[in-house]
């Protein structure tokens, strides 16, 4: 509104304030000024919010009414080169690793020195030039270009060879739309899950096989490919804790998740081929993820047993369809089930495709409308008027009228990826994924 | 001494290059039109409905209306806003 001429004042919540401004500043309004409530008022009962915006108002009407101050000067993100000065050499890698994570330049781990040698070898990862802009990278409005991408594979400890990985992967992400706000910036744990497909998976070694989401050998590949991923949020999204990423609690998923499929030990197509891709195409896909759930079944050998417990599973209900929070027709509650290879092939064995799992598992995953409404009942103007009329149900009936977790049996996503058991994942997301080429490889 | 030469991380923002100064303000919001701009999540909509009440009840003649987007909004109901009002107050609800 301020770029539109209009005064605006944003009510703001304690412990928001960094990303009131952060926000402000990532769309260029520096002077963007706010009126301070103490709490969050999602948990406050009525008379607690209206107690909170009375102590506030002389504040609101300060802001509309007089013109703020000159901005401070923004945040610098000092030079573009920095020297580190010490007693010798690992003594100044310490220091540089204090001082970037007293910068907020890092993930918590041991960072790899971004020295001009190691990051000029990561551009020769790929054939585009270290200016080219890839994209804006949100929610920092950041510019994702080729080398600050290349910094931070370095700090990850990448390769050359995962860089145009990497690019893809900025691509994949900006490709979820407006989602990906709330991707990087929720309050809930979201995390992106990185699937890789193509010959690349076997060309570098990157694991579909056992523990590929884990710790280890194994999953090296992985592992710095998905802390790249993370870091590159970080320092270029600006998606740090308490700015822009509002996490309340954090999650362990967010270090970083990378994982091949495993396309040669699966019954049906790999992932792209269903979103029109070629079949020996290299692809990176972003799942917005919100959490992962274990389907612990090892007592089933029939399509629709191994089914039934990926729905048991799954049907946490979500319920957001009830109401319409989003703008758009993307939905905000996508399941991912991450097939082991074995029930991927009992079913896939006995003649399923993947859309008739994609049918059976949405007609199965269902929850008691008592529970879906649960979370939208108390701000009944927003349930869609086609559901409005659960609301003069009683609880004991609701509790009978069983539905889908979600809108459409479309939204369930499919891929295969895992070791020799019948251990499944299912991931909830917030969004339809994305899917970019991984292109312009540097011959290295 | 030692000196470890490095590569900076960050990257600059697209805001950093197309700044915005604040819109100018009225003296008094007396006789203006008032946006309310809720983004549905719960709580917002209270605290905005307040605001609303408490700045008609200290300046004169405001007029009040209140826009109910999602996240994101819909850039219709943006666009009528702005046509439709003078000054703002948002809520996010956090």
């Amino acid at each position: 509104m301020e770029k539109a001429g209009k005064p605006a004042v944003g009510l703001v919540a304690g412990g928001f304030e960094r990303n009131a401004m952060a926000t402000a500043r990532s769309f260029g309004l520096p002077e963007f000024r706010f009126a301070l409530v103490p709490e969050v008022m999602t948990g406050l009962a009525p008379q607690q919010i209206e107690q909170q915006v009375t102590d506030a108002l002389d504040r609101i009407v300060e802001v509309l009414t007089t013109h703020p101050q000159p901005a401070a000067s923004q945040e610098t993100t000092s030079t573009e080169r920095i020297n580190i000065e010490s007693t010798d050499s690992y003594a100044a890698v310490e220091k540089m690793n204090q001082q970037f994570l007293d910068l907020e330049w890092g993930d918590g781990f041991p960072l790899i020195p971004p020295t001009p040698e190691k990051v000029a070898r990561m551009l020769t990862g790929t054939t585009r030039k270290p200016d080219d802009l890839i994209t804006v990278l949100a929610p920092g409005s950041g510019l994702a270009t080729v080398e600050k991408i290349a910094v931070n594979a370095v700090m990850a400890g990448c390769e050359p060879v995962h860089l145009p990985i990497l690019i893809a992967a900025c691509e994949a992400y900006m490709g979820l739309g407006e989602r990906v706000r709330a991707l990087s910036m929720s309050t809930s744990p979201m995390a992106p899950l990185m699937v890789i497909n193509g010959p690349i998976t076997k060309e570098i070694g990157i694991n579909a096989k056992g523990c590929a989401m884990g710790p280890g050998l194994q999953s090296r590949h992985n592992i710095v490919l998905g802390r790249a991923f993370r870091l590159i949020m970080i320092n270029i999204g600006n998606c740090r804790p308490g700015r822009m990423d509002l996490d309340t609690i954090g999650s362990a998923r967010k270090f970083g998740m990378c994982v091949a499929e495993n396309e040669e030990q699966s019954p049906w197509d790999p992932y792209p081929i269903e979103k029109g891709y070629a079949k020996d195409a290299n692809t990176v896909t972003i799942f917005a993820t919100r959490d992962e759930i274990d389907v612990n079944d090892l007592n089933n050998w029939t399509p629709e047993g191994v089914l039934n417990s990926f729905s048991f599973y799954g049907a946490i209900p979500g319920g957001d369809y009830l109401e319409k929070i989003h703008a758009g027709d993307d939905p905000d509650f996508v399941l991912l089930l991450m097939f082991s290879p074995e029930h991927a092939n009992i079913c896939g064995s006995a003649g399923w495709s993947k859309k008739a799992v994609r049918e059976y598992v949405f007609q199965e995953c269902r929850a008691s409308a008592r529970r879906l409404l649960n979370k939208c009942r108390n701000a009944p103007d927003k349930i869609r008027l086609h559901w409005r009329w659960l609301l003069k149900l009683p609880d004991w009936e609701l509790e009978k009228i069983m539905l889908p977790v979600m809108e459409n049996a479309h939204d369930i996503e499919m891929v295969v990826v895992g070791g020799p058991a019948g251990k499944d994942l299912i991931y909830r997301s917030i969004c339809r994924p994305a899917t970019a080429l991984i292109k312009d490889r540097g011959t290295i | 001494m030692y000196t470890l030469e490095v590569l900076n991380p960050v990257a600059l923002n697209e805001g950093d290059t197309k700044i915005t100064n604040a819109a100018p303000r009225p003296r008094s919001l007396d006789g203006l039109t008032l946006g309310l701009l809720w983004n549905s999540k719960r709580g917002g909509e209270v605290a905005l409905n307040k605001a609303g009440e408490l700045v008609s009840g200290r300046f004169k003649n405001v007029k009040v209306i209140r826009y109910d987007g999602s996240m994101p909004c819909d850039p219709e109901i943006m666009d009528r806003a702005k046509q439709e009002c003078d000054v703002f107050i948002g809520s996010s609800a956090d």
